[in-house]
């Protein structure tokens, strides 16, 4: 299978040019994402998940290494990635429902005949299609969040990528929301990149998951495949002994067995 | 397919209920009445030129108007806050979103700022006078170099401070930089621009009262300044609660055309 993704010592260091203040991100990351492929990335806090996210968007050029997407190096960010954000500031908050989720179509010059029949499906697709005319501060949580994957899936992208896109959502809404996502994804099959520090919510979404090494200079430390059928559920046998798994492996890297965010 | 107005409709903003507003309106009415109650009282017990009651501030108001020496002096103080401060508006804006968009303007416009911002309008008068002259320049000039300050300081603050992420979506949507800039951060600048404008307005009042006191023969602050020597302080009374109606009313309708032209923006007042 050819890589969607793939990243080859890719280094990141933040520096305002001062030694003193400069922060060493990632440094020797390996990735390959194949096509089509469901991948999380799992991480404690602060390890840089968001990091290898933008290099990927583009939003931030590597410092070392190389970011190919499909043989190309990423110069910039490009329409063919699309990105839910962790905030729902992302969200353009002076225009409506309807608007920010045909703004991409709309800035790309498409004809209006096309993208409006786009932006309507994709309302629909994630429900939204009785709130279009309102405005994100009307939204809930969950709302706004589905706003921003409607948006980003009428722009057809290739390549979706998810940062902590449901972090901030109360736990059952969460869950409709994961729901959501694999049934999208099932239907389009693009190939996702999806940061989270929920390890049941790795397993309940990905194909693959990579654990990140704690910063600084993070990288990937291992990968699980995630074997389960879909569509998955959450109480099996195997579902836990992978949650264990998982779990020791991080609790391995943040070296706080006690401080563990997640629960099952 | 989930069951979306279940599952969120719990979250939505709750409309404020007519009691509220109600309610609200009722204890302006009670402060109101109150500050008249004290104030009649206190004009009881001091002499009218020390304190004249509402009653006698009220028949002023009535004889000035009647004589037309206070609509003249309201229509003048409005018309010099009006053009300073969109003067200072229209200069303002476009080179705070420069300022603030681009590091090295703001590099370079930051310093006069921050030195001027100790210059109080009042100051320049004189060399107002000097180089506009006596007549309507040099007042307008002071109400644009007000404005100019507040509405450069706000909407600079708020075009460096634009998140990012609304920018960062929108490029990896496909917009270009210049789509960026027009359609995302002007926009998500409104609000800035607008509070900056509404603070302006309040300190362009206050530098036309001063100016005209100290340099002219017209305006609500030559009325009050002018009543004041003549020991005719009911009429200077008139003057003020004047000048508090006019920003009142200024205020309102600023708010309101604000958001009639942005009908979307969570604007914070």
């Amino acid at each position: 299978m050819s890589s969607a993704i793939r990243m080859r010592g890719v280094e990141m260091n933040f520096s305002d040019g001062h030694d003193e203040n400069s922060y060493l991100a990632l440094k020797g990351v390996d990735l390959d994402v194949n096509e089509g492929e469901f991948f999380c990335l799992l991480g404690p806090s602060g390890c840089g998940k968001t990091s290898l996210l933008n290099l990927i968007a583009g939003f931030v050029t590597p410092t070392g290494g190389r970011v190919d997407i499909r043989g190309q190096p990423v110069t910039r960010p490009d329409k063919n990635r699309g990105v839910v954000f962790q905030s729902d500031r992302a969200l353009f908050d002076w225009l409506t429902v309807d608007e920010n989720v045909s703004f991409g179509p709309r800035m790309r010059g498409v004809p209006e005949t096309i993208w409006r029949s786009e932006a309507d499906e994709m309302l629909r697709l994630v429900g939204l299609w009785d709130h279009r005319h309102k405005l994100p501060r009307e939204l809930s949580g969950g709302m706004k969040q589905r706003v921003q994957i409607a948006r980003v899936l009428a722009n057809s992208p290739d390549i979706l990528l998810m940062d902590e896109p449901f972090a901030a959502l109360d736990a059952y809404t969460r869950g409709v929301m994961q729901k959501e996502v694999t049934r999208i994804w099932d239907a389009a099959r693009r190939t996702v990149v999806f940061v989270t520090h929920d390890i049941a919510e790795a397993i309940w979404l990905a194909d693959r998951i990579g654990i990140m090494t704690r910063g600084p200079g993070s990288r990937i430390r291992e990968i699980f495949d995630v074997k389960l059928p879909r569509p998955r559920e959450r109480m099996t046998t195997d579902f836990i002994n992978l949650f264990n798994k998982l779990s020791e492996a991080i609790d391995a890297e943040a070296g706080h067995s006690s401080l563990r965010e997640e629960t099952i | 397919m989930i069951d979306a107005n279940k599952a969120n409709d719990l979250l939505l903003p709750r409309p404020v209920s007519t009691n509220q507003k109600s309610g609200r309106r009722g204890m302006t009415a009670v402060a109101v009445l109150t500050a008249l109650f004290v104030w009649t009282l206190a004009a009881t017990l001091t002499s009218p030129f020390f304190l004249p009651s509402p009653l006698s501030v009220g028949n002023a108001i009535v004889d000035l108007t009647v004589n037309g020496t206070l609509p003249n002096a309201v229509a003048i103080s409005y018309f010099r806050i009006l053009v300073g401060w969109a003067v200072g508006c229209t200069v303002a804006i476009p080179l705070a979103l420069f300022a603030g968009r681009i590091t090295l303007v703001r590099q370079l416009v930051e310093p006069f700022f921050n030195f001027f911002r100790f210059v109080p309008p009042i100051a320049l008068l004189g060399v107002a006078i000097l180089w506009f002259g006596i007549g309507e320049g040099s007042k307008i000039a002071i109400i644009i170099y007000t404005s100019l300050f507040t509405v450069f300081m706000n909407t600079m603050a708020g075009a460096t401070t634009v998140d990012e992420s609304p920018s960062r979506a929108a490029l990896c949507l496909g917009a270009t930089k210049r789509q960026v800039l027009w359609r995302v951060v002007l926009p998500a600048t409104v609000p800035a621009i607008l509070v900056g404008m509404r603070v302006g307005m309040g300190f362009s009042f206050m530098s036309v009262v001063a100016a005209e006191m100290i340099a002219a023969n017209e305006g609500v602050g030559f009325l009050i300044y002018n009543a004041r020597l003549f020991l005719k302080t009911a009429n200077a009374f008139a003057g003020i609660l004047t000048l508090g109606a006019m920003g009142l009313l200024a205020d309102y309708v600023f708010r309101l055309l604000a958001r009639k032209l942005f009908p979307k923006h969570a604007l914070p007042f």
